[in-house]
């Protein structure tokens, strides 16, 4: 699973902590999602999407093995 | 949040209750009951209990009073990675236990037959137990 999550943080200002504090998750939650060692559950990735007003699929994708 | 808030203050209610009943167990059964090393054993197992139960009230019961510990401690529960690893953990835990409690009961044959019947009783419990709750979640989810 790739994601711009990183990117879309940094575009937006915002650290890991502060993220972390929007979706309701600990600072390490992220970090393991933007290192890609954890894949966001479904509400997750949703409320992650919905922080940078995008779709799920503009902030996660599916690596081609995983298609 | 309304729902954690309940089971927080079920928390703190459990949790300051047993406390209070061993508290009063560690000082009552001394003067009825002649001090052994089993009722020793016993008492202090459930201490230990309770001083957790005493940790997890007043944790509880702070964040009761304070809302920004309230949110921190229900993202520190509910956090859906941490779950997954004590999920993980636990399913790795059992899988270790078991194999574990088989290899004791082959030893422990040799040595002590009642003791190998009471890790094999306790292998199946497990056994049974998973099996039901795997039934259980089967129908639920």
């Amino acid at each position: 699973m790739e994601t711009r999550l990183p990117e879309l943080r940094k575009m937006n200002k915002l650290t890991q902590e502060e993220l972390a504090d929007l979706v309701g998750v600990t600072r390490q939650t992220i970090s393991s999602i933007e290192s890609g060692k954890y894949i966001a559950s479904l509400p997750l990735a949703y409320k992650l999407a919905k922080v940078f007003n995008l779709k799920i699929e503009e902030v996660f994708e599916l690596e081609e093995e995983e298609v | 949040m309304e729902k954690f808030k309940k089971e927080l203050k079920s928390r703190v209610v459990v949790g300051f209750g047993f406390s209070a009943i061993i508290i009063l167990i560690n000082i009552f059964v001394p003067m009825f009951f002649e001090t052994s090393f089993k009722n020793g054993f016993v008492v202090g197992m459930f201490s230990g209990v309770a001083i957790l139960a005493f940790i997890m009230a007043i944790q509880a019961a702070k964040a009761l009073k304070d809302p920004e510990k309230l949110r921190k401690l229900y993202i520190e529960e509910h956090d859906e990675r941490e779950l997954e690893i004590l999920d993980r953990a636990m399913k790795f835990a059992l899988k270790f236990t078991l194999m574990l409690g088989l290899i004791a009961t082959s030893i422990c044959m040799y040595i002590d037959t009642k003791i190998a019947i009471g890790i094999i009783g306790t292998i199946c419990f497990m056994s049974l137990l998973t099996f039901g709750a795997k039934v259980y979640y089967d129908k639920k989810i």
